[in-house]
């Protein structure tokens, strides 16, 4: 249901016509029950797979994020509540019943489940995160949901254009800088580490030998590079968009094969529906079903121009879109490799970019005394926590705060805090990540850049040349 | 002072309920109730005390000769025991007057009844031939005894094992005609932590063992000071280890010594072939607080020479090995398949059949040990205990399968915990079944934890020396006094034995059962693991097999590294004081170096193929074109097998005498888990079983 303005040329429209002119409403409706029924299946695999008692029940010491230390973990049974609470909420979403609420309280439960430690970040759930914040304000519960049918008043077949651009915008960010965190000498030019990736599953059927020979690795690094650099803009132009969806549907499937990157597969060609015609679902329904009755009202009366009242509430909306923009650039403010040193790693959509593996051992000081002791990251971790934190420096610095707190609990403090931390960066030979002669209890995390934080050397990753053919 | 001292930290083993502060408190206690006894690593040839070795048994003859070097006469308690030491065979007074000597035949020494036996005779000086309190003589007495052999027509003499008394204070000797009463004068003890045989002749050009073409003799015995003095048998083991002449490691075998140990080096090395034209033995031995002394001796035809074995600081590494011709790579194409196929086959699957038997060898000694028990049968099931146990420990590092806990491993039954439940122990429990003979229940292992079955327990009720027991005084058996009931009516052996032949028994079934889980004729787990990814296999890939036998391989970080080195040596917070030797894993037979060594051949089996045919994930690395690594690790294991075997006598000695040796071995252990933990896991793209949960970016 395109609006004539849809037709007008684009140079005869100002900034306020394009942004404030009404685009049928199907497409994100759409979006809005995929991502919710997504997010269901979500929680609900958490529940059935015994992530929750693994991510958050056996835990005893969970990593904070800057900034947000005052975030707390619930009990083991409020956690599971929250989950079943959040499954709900996603079906809810979906339906659209209470809209305006169910989103509010499923971007603040599912946040608050992703923010209670950090070694569970991942860019996707991180991605559900936004997307649920703009839920909470953009129109989008009106359309095709169960409140629509309840109060048909209220009910809307068409949304002002600025709230798709900005659903399309953030998923165009997430592609975009998933191919900027691409360029670089370890993906282009020696293929890791997904020769490492793509030589661990060899076993695939069809697929897996192709992995053994030595140029594949290459040719899906590039083919990946390219993918994401630019598939937002092949999405955006009419001609190119079929294909350009084809290619979408070709490469999370084939992520989802290969890696075990969960609803991520999924959730992006949902999202990159976006892209298409505002109406493309209405088309498909009409073109399968036939003529389909809307019970929506008439599209409301739009007050052409920028009012005074749409500059202030299109500021925040601009203050958003500019930390979406800067937020993945501050990276470049550290210099250095931002895979190795991990300052300004998070909330930059550096996705499935770097294989990091390492040993971390503690070793703790009584200055008075000369006792040193060693201490295992096991001692207060999990396994799963113990190995995410190898090679993220602040959660390393994070533990020894806790280890050093630990032991003047127990009476055997002050103490001082050294770590060795032998990492492995795709493949390479383990290096230390951290300055072993720094005493980490004297070290505050921040976002300034941090000397204790050793320079990577200089050498490429491992090569991987396998014997058999 | 040393077998009190373990005596105490006995029972700060549970680790299951941990008191650091009781523990504290006993062990002080302990500390401050011992005296300072001085050690002697090789006996003196003159002193305050003689003992001798005899040989009075059919065909051989000892002449015992005792000399009076002072102006004033002394008077000497002769007291025979046989080989158990059990008993004092044949005994008598005697007074030698000035600068007078005496020769002591045992066939006729007072009534002859030491005729027939072999063993020890002790003298000592004392105050009269009416009062047998043993004193300090005027001047250090000295002697010599020969060993013949009538049937040869040879033999060969040799000093007495002799020893000063000394002031327990000061360690100087003490004022003649004083008392020695054990507490402020006593006896030096003979503690040589590692004997040597320094030079043997090839076995095979000497007369045969029957008949006395070598001779290993040596004594373990405890000094009882209650009035006169008497002697009391030890029970222990020794590592054994040949090198040939070339300094090359030849040979390594543990033996038990109940008393005096009369055996042979054909004997001691298990089997292994020991010829050669020459070479050098070492024994590994715990005095556990008590004496221990060897002899050696060797003969061909009339001619025949004998030493007593010197004390040496340790154990030597050796040279390497010359290396062999290299064989050429199995002409078998790497694939994970491959690979899963020689761990299993060749690897897990012999290793579980060996256990399997030893482990029935096990119990059927155990069974000997229940139907009579004496320290012959105990020793003989110890040594099949160390036997069964050295092999379990090479097992340790591929714990997974149906050995592993079904919570982490495909096909999990945890059958490992089954067998030895390390570091789940609990002494006081077994002390506390021992009484309430629960172990006789028919669903004794049902309806237990298992920490009170096991080769754990099997340790401390084969093992642990003395009556004591591992509770608190505030526990039941203690504080109602049913565990001292039990030792006053003479039946705690018997009920040890008839325990342990329980727990025996039932470490055979489930070592059985193991195997059989494994065997291709049984549940064939050795197929599901070679044919992982195919068709009816648990596994949905060989990959995901390859997660399980690195997550098995991970024991090398958290239970090798960690808990069986950093722990006892105070190198990680959980040991309160500067050294944990009570957190040592073996404490009773003192093998928790051997466990060590044992755990790092196996993970050198997993990692490079060591001892077997296969080639282990080094050959994986190598596919994926990281040899360097492959040899850097190989390398660093082979460091850490070194590092450990050379940590002199037992970890629990060398907590207190070498801690460095035992730092380096923890040191070089982390080094090779280091590289694991980071390149090797990064480059092979394994996953840890935890690393499953939740999704990746």
């Amino acid at each position: 249901m395109e609006n004539k303005t849809r037709e007008a040329p684009w140079d005869e429209l100002s900034w306020g016509d394009v942004l404030l002119r009404p685009v049928d409403a199907a497409s994100v409706a759409t979006f809005r029950i995929g991502l919710g029924l997504v997010l269901a299946v979500g929680m609900l695999r958490f529940l059935a797979e015994g992530w929750v008692r693994v991510l958050f029940v056996e835990p005893t010491f969970f990593f904070k994020y800057y900034g947000f230390g005052w975030v707390a973990a619930p009990p083991a049974g409020a956690i599971y509540a929250l989950y079943g609470s959040l499954f709900l909420l996603a079906l809810a979403f979906a339906a659209g019943i209470r809209f305006r609420v169910v989103a509010v309280l499923l971007f603040l439960g599912f946040s608050w489940a992703e923010f209670i430690d950090v070694t569970n970040y991942l860019n996707h759930y991180y991605l559900v995160s936004l997307l649920l914040l703009l839920s909470t304000f953009l129109p989008i519960g009106w359309t095709w949901s169960i409140d629509a049918l309840r109060r048909p008043a209220y009910a809307r077949s068409t949304i002002p254009a600025w709230a798709l651009y900005l659903l399309r915008f953030q998923v165009g960010v997430v592609y975009a800088y998933a191919g900027f965190a691409k360029f670089g000498t370890d993906w282009l030019l020696h293929a890791q580490p997904l020769g490492i990736w793509l030589a661990a599953r060899d076993e695939l059927p069809v697929l897996g030998p192709w992995f053994r020979t030595a140029w594949v690795p290459y040719f899906v690094s590039w083919a990946g590079f390219l993918f994401d650099s630019s598939i937002v803009l092949l999405l955006s132009w009419r001609r190119t968009r079929a294909l350009a969806f084809c290619a979408v549907l070709v490469f999370h499937t084939g992520t989802h094969l290969l890696f075990d990157i969960g609803l991520f597969p999924f959730l992006m060609p949902l999202a990159a529906t976006l892209f298409f015609a505002p109406d493309w679902p209405r088309r498909l329904l009409v073109g399968t079903f036939g003529r389909l009755e809307s019970r929506a009202g008439p599209p409301p009366a739009v007050e052409p121009g920028w009012t005074a009242r749409r500059r202030w509430l299109a500021l925040p909306i601009a203050a958003y879109v500019a930390l979406q923009v800067l937020l993945p650039l501050r990276f470049l403010s550290y210099g250095g490799d931002v895979l190795w040193h991990e300052q300004g790693m998070r909330w930059s959509w550096k996705v499935m970019v770097r294989e990091k593996n390492g040993s971390v051992t503690y070793r703790v000081r009584h200055p008075d005394t000369g006792r040193e002791w060693q201490v295992e990251p096991m001692r207060y971790l999990t396994w799963r926590q113990a190995n995410e934190m190898t090679g993220q420096p602040d959660l390393i610095l994070q533990l020894a705060h806790h280890v050093a707190e630990d032991f003047e609990e127990r009476g055997l403090g002050p103490v001082e805090v050294r770590v060795d931390a032998m990492v492995s960066l795709n493949g390479r030979a383990p290096e230390r990540l951290i300055d072993p002669t720094v005493d980490l209890t004297k070290v505050r995390d921040g976002v300034a850049r941090a000397d204790w934080i050793l320079r990577r050397k200089d050498g490429p990753p491992l090569r991987v040349v396998r014997r058999r053919s | 002072m040393r077998q009190g001292f373990s005596h105490c930290i006995g029972s700060a083993r549970q680790r299951i309920v941990r008191v650091p502060l009781l523990s504290f408190l006993v062990l002080a206690a302990c500390v401050g109730a011992a005296h300072a006894q001085a050690i002697l690593g090789t006996p003196s040839v003159s002193g305050d005390q003689l003992i001798f070795l005899y040989d009075a048994r059919a065909d051989r003859t000892t002449f015992l000769s005792v000399a009076n070097v002072a102006d004033e006469p002394v008077t000497l308690d002769v007291a025979f025991y046989g080989g158990d030491l059990t008993a004092e065979v044949a005994g008598g007074s005697l007074t030698i007057g000035r600068a007078a000597n005496a020769v002591i035949d045992p066939t006729s020494f007072g009534d002859g009844e030491a005729a027939g036996t072999a063993g020890l005779a002790v003298v000592t000086p004392v105050v009269s031939v009416d009062n047998l309190t043993p004193i300090v003589p005027p001047q250090p007495i000295v002697g010599g005894f020969t060993f013949a052999n009538l049937t040869l027509g040879s033999g060969f003499g040799q000093n007495p094992f002799a020893r000063s008394a000394v002031s327990s204070g000061t360690g100087a000797r003490a004022a003649p005609g004083e008392e020695v009463d054990g507490v402020v004068v006593t006896y030096e003890r003979f503690d040589p932590g590692v004997l040597n045989i320094p030079v043997y002749f090839d076995p095979a050009s000497l007369a045969p063992p029957a008949n006395d073409g070598n001779r290993i003799l040596i004594a373990a015995f405890a000094d009882r000071y209650d009035g006169a003095f008497s002697i009391a048998p030890v029970s222990t083991q020794a590592a054994v280890t040949f090198f040939d002449k070339d300094g090359v490691r030849i040979a390594e075998n543990g033996v038990s010594i109940n008393g005096v140990l009369f055996s042979d080096l054909q004997a001691v090395s298990g089997g292994t072939a020991i010829d050669g034209s020459s070479g050098k033995v070492f024994f590994e031995v715990n005095a556990q607080g008590g004496n221990v002394f060897g002899l050696f001796s060797q003969s061909i035809g009339t001619f025949a020479a004998g030493q007593r074995m010197p004390a040496v600081a340790r154990v030597p590494v050796g040279v390497d090995p010359p290396e062999p011709t290299p064989e050429p790579p199995p002409d078998v194409p790497f694939s994970r398949n491959a690979l899963l196929g020689q761990i299993a086959d060749e690897l897990v699957l012999p290793t579980l059949r060996d256990f399997a038997s030893l482990a029935r060898t096990l119990a059927d000694a155990a069974g000997a040990y229940a139907a009579g028990p004496s320290d012959v049968t105990r020793g003989a099931a110890q040594a099949a205990w160390v036997a069964a146990m050295d092999t379990f420990q090479r097992l340790e590092p591929m714990q997974f399968g149906p050995a592993g806990a079904a919570s982490m491993f495909m096909g999990g039954r945890g059958i490992r915990d089954e067998i030895y439940s390390w570091p789940i122990v609990n002494d006081c429990a077994v002390d506390q079944t021992t009484v309430d003979q629960d172990f006789r229940k028919a669903n004794f292992f049902e309806s237990e934890l298992v920490n009170v079955y096991g080769l754990d327990a099997l340790e401390l009720l084969l093992f642990r020396a003395g009556d004591g027991n591992q509770c608190a005084p505030r526990v039941d058996i203690n504080r109602e006094g049913t565990w001292d009931a039990l030792v006053s009516s003479g039946g705690l052996q018997q009920r040890q034995a008839d325990y342990a032949l329980v727990v025996a028994n039932g470490v055979a079934g489930q070592a059985s059962l193991l195997r059989d889980a494994w065997e291709p004729s049984g549940g064939n787990f050795a197929g599901e693991v070679r044919n992982a990814g195919n068709g009816g296999s648990v596994y949905r890939s060989a990959k995901e097999a390859l997660d399980e036998v690195f997550a098995a391989f991970f024991f090398v970080d958290t239970d090798l590294k960690d808990g069986k080195m950093a722990l006892p040596a105070g190198i990680s917070p959980e040991c309160p004081g500067e050294v944990c030797p009570e957190d040592v894993e073996l404490p009773f037979s003192q093998r928790s170096k051997q466990a060590i060594l044992a755990n790092l051949d196996g993970a050198a089996g997993v990692f490079s193929g060591d001892g077997t045919a296969g080639r282990g994930f080094a050959w994986y690395l190598e596919d994926m074109g990281a040899t360097a690594l492959a040899d850097r690790m190989t390398g660093q294991l082979d460091a850490a097998r070194s590092a450990a075997g050379a940590i002199p006598g037992s970890l629990t000695d060398a907590l207190s005498n070498d801690l460095g040796a035992v730092t380096n071995a923890h040191a070089q252990i982390q080094m090779f888990t280091t590289d694991m933990k980071s390149e090797f896991v990064s480059v092979l793209n394994l996953t840890i079983p935890q690393e499953g949960a939740g999704d990746n970016d």
